[in-house]
């Protein structure tokens, strides 16, 4: 009997400092000044910053001609984008479309909305042209795949490359443009005065990227800036940089092929956007708002263990056990990285409740079952909530994966919590 | 006698589905301000301000509607106040009292009016789609496994219709009381699914025991 209330005097203490650590925290010297050292919650777009880029459509006529302008484009665009959204793993997004066209996307900020949001919005149109003429050769239309590779030579000497696998019935027309795109021959072994003038013979190429130039070339067998090389399997190969030994330049060129070959691959903009306005906001979660919110919570908190206090003989302790779950759920959520967002704010909430019911069907226990076999119970009512747990946790977007991952954990939590908590309240031995 | 109480009580749930139905086919839904189209205000107040003082002059000159104000910009140097709509009238009156409080001189030209469309609801449904699918055939899985003995096709045509009904009856109410959709409704919506499933359990588990 004394070692039963020793222990559960010990349970009571130990959830009390569970519960100071999770709503209170622990503070500890840093800086000169006291911290708390729990770890954040990470919240998402719900109750983050917000970045928002607003695409204006390009007035430029020769850019965005009247024909192109219209809704099978505008919708066209606005599923490009979202897959570029998705390409670039933004988990949490939201794009408006108005019926001219216009579109809004704002993000969660971070460093990737920082380094892509921009990018998001490009054109994506690469152009394989005349250098004098401008007479277009190749674009996307004529591009059915591009891969960003490392040419790499027998001493060491790297390039990164854009390799460009034309649609069928392409080939002849790049075996055409190789013959006209080289390097005069009976200029070699001439001076240097005699090549100067010569080399404004050399028919050129220029590689567009949108509005920038990649490079300006023409084929040749070697591997070196400004040679394109037709491959054994007759895709085009172009060297972004002349072979270097230098990692930190190759992986910046790298870097930059694997972007143009991602935004290829997933098709260009029909239509030219310009970005009229960026900006970030600040959250909607500010001091007197969560006051307000952990306010209501605790009071929701409070009738409902009153409830259990004065239903049950052993509502207290239950009560106790409740909060110590709750406080050791939230632990749980910071400790794990999982993302608060307004979904997961139900999540939880479920999780609460699910562990409220099972806290009373023990304290009720009109079957007079051993605390096992109703905790054996409730984890068979709970396969629904473990089942949809799994699946929404894999889910790409942070709404739907947040929901899915507190559920987890809760579920997760619950058996432990109550085999290792609970019971030792609740038994009387 | 048996087969007329399962008959009575299929033509009440098909009349009361057909109703739900009727309910949200002829009722629209309200959207709040996050989903629906708005009107964007924003003000350069040079940082210089409370956020809870904006809050107190857009509720003034909002009355009932909801509004959300953020501050905005690399230094949080703007406010941005977000409404379904906003009236000349109410431009006006903003500035006045954002003049009053903050003696300043600002003037309407000065408030940046951005006018936001909505987001559409597939937009919002689309990512649930996949998870939900996988969920419901591992869930109808689950209850044909664990209960077939209680009659495999009753067992998954009365999880598959109680879904469908609960969440009917829920955008019914939701249509009905214009509950507005916003960032917590899809959540909501399948945490009532999740504890119907589980009453369902309970039930079952009920039932195969007596069994």
């Amino acid at each position: 009997m004394k070692n039963n209330t020793l222990k559960k005097v010990t349970i009571i203490l130990l959830i009390l400092l569970i519960s100071l650590a999770s709503f209170v925290g622990i503070y500890a010297k840093n800086l000169n000044r006291m911290k708390n050292i729990m770890p954040d919650y990470k919240v998402g777009m719900d109750f983050g910053e917000i970045r928002e880029i607003r695409l204006d459509i390009a007035q430029d006529k020769q850019t965005n001609p009247e024909e192109i302008l219209n809704e099978e484009n505008y919708i066209k665009s606005k599923k490009i984008i979202e897959k570029r959204m998705e390409m670039f793993r933004f988990s949490e997004y939201q794009i408006r479309q108005d019926e001219n066209g216009y579109i809004v996307i704002q993000t969660y900020d971070d460093d990737l909305a920082n380094n892509y949001m921009q990018i998001v919005a490009m054109k994506g149109l690469l152009q394989i042209k005349d250098n004098e003429t401008n007479e277009v050769i190749f674009n996307n239309n004529d591009i059915k795949s591009a891969q960003a590779t490392v040419h790499t030579e027998r001493n060491n000497y790297s390039a990164a490359c854009l390799v460009l696998e034309l649609k069928d019935g392409l080939k002849e027309k790049l075996e055409e443009i190789s013959r006209i795109y080289v390097e005069s021959e009976n200029n070699e072994n001439e001076t240097a005065e005699e090549n100067s003038t010569n080399e404004a013979t050399t028919k050129e190429l220029a590689i567009t990227f949108d509005s920038d130039n990649i490079v300006s070339a023409h084929f040749d067998d070697e591997v070196k800036q400004g040679n394109l090389q037709i491959l054994s399997d007759g895709k085009i190969q172009i060297p972004l940089n002349n072979p270097t030994t230098s990692q930190t330049t190759l992986y910046q060129y790298l870097n930059e092929a694997t972007l143009i070959e991602r935004l290829i691959n997933i098709g260009n903009l029909p239509i030219e956007y310009e970005i009229s306005n960026e900006n970030i906001f600040s959250s909607v979660l500010r001091q007197e708002v969560i006051q307000v919110l952990a306010i209501a919570v605790a009071i929701l908190i409070v009738i409902a263990v009153a409830y259990l206090i004065i239903r049950y003989k052993k509502g207290l302790l239950m009560g106790a056990s409740w909060l110590g779950f709750i406080a050791t759920y939230l632990i749980v959520l910071r400790f794990t990285n999982s993302v608060i967002s307004m979904n997961s704010i139900i999540g939880i909430a479920i999780i609460c409740i699910f562990e409220y019911l099972f806290l009373n069907a023990v304290l009720h226990n009109k079957h007079n079952s051993t605390f096992n076999k109703i905790l054996a119970n409730y984890s068979i009512i709970g396969i629904p909530m473990y089942i949809i747990a799994i699946a929404f946790s894999f889910a790409s977007i942070i709404p739907v994966s947040s929901f899915g991952i507190v559920l987890f954990w809760g579920s997760a939590l619950m058996p432990a919590y109550n085999f290792i908590i609970t019971k030792n309240l609740y038994s009387e031995e | 006698m048996e087969r007329k109480q399962i008959l009575r009580y299929i033509c009440i749930v098909a009349i009361f589905t057909i109703a739900c139905i009727l309910v949200i086919a002829f009722n629209k839904f309200e959207f709040n301000v996050n989903y629906s189209k708005n009107v964007r205000l924003e003000l350069d107040l040079g940082g210089s301000f409370a956020i809870g003082d904006i809050i107190n002059i857009t509720s003034e000159v909002y009355k009932d509607e909801v509004a959300i104000v953020r501050s905005a910009g690399n230094y949080g140097e703007t406010v941005a106040i977000t409404v379904k709509d906003s009236t000349d009238e109410q431009n006006e009156q903003l500035i006045n009292k954002v003049n009053e409080k903050f003696e300043t001189n600002y003037t309407v030209d000065d408030l940046k009016i951005y006018y936001n469309s909505n987001i559409k609801g597939t937009d919002t449904i689309k990512p649930y789609v996949l998870s939900s699918a996988i969920a419901g055939v591992l869930i109808l899985a689950f209850f044909g496994i664990r209960y077939r003995k209680l009659g495999l096709i009753k067992i998954l045509a009365s999880v598959i219709g109680t879904v469908i009904g609960t969440v009917i009856l829920y955008l019914a109410l939701t249509s009905i009381f214009k509950m507005e959709i916003n960032e917590i409704s899809v959540a909501s919506g399948l945490a009532i699914v999740i504890f119907c499933l589980m009453y369902m359990i309970v039930t079952y588990e009920r039932m195969l025991s007596e069994k």
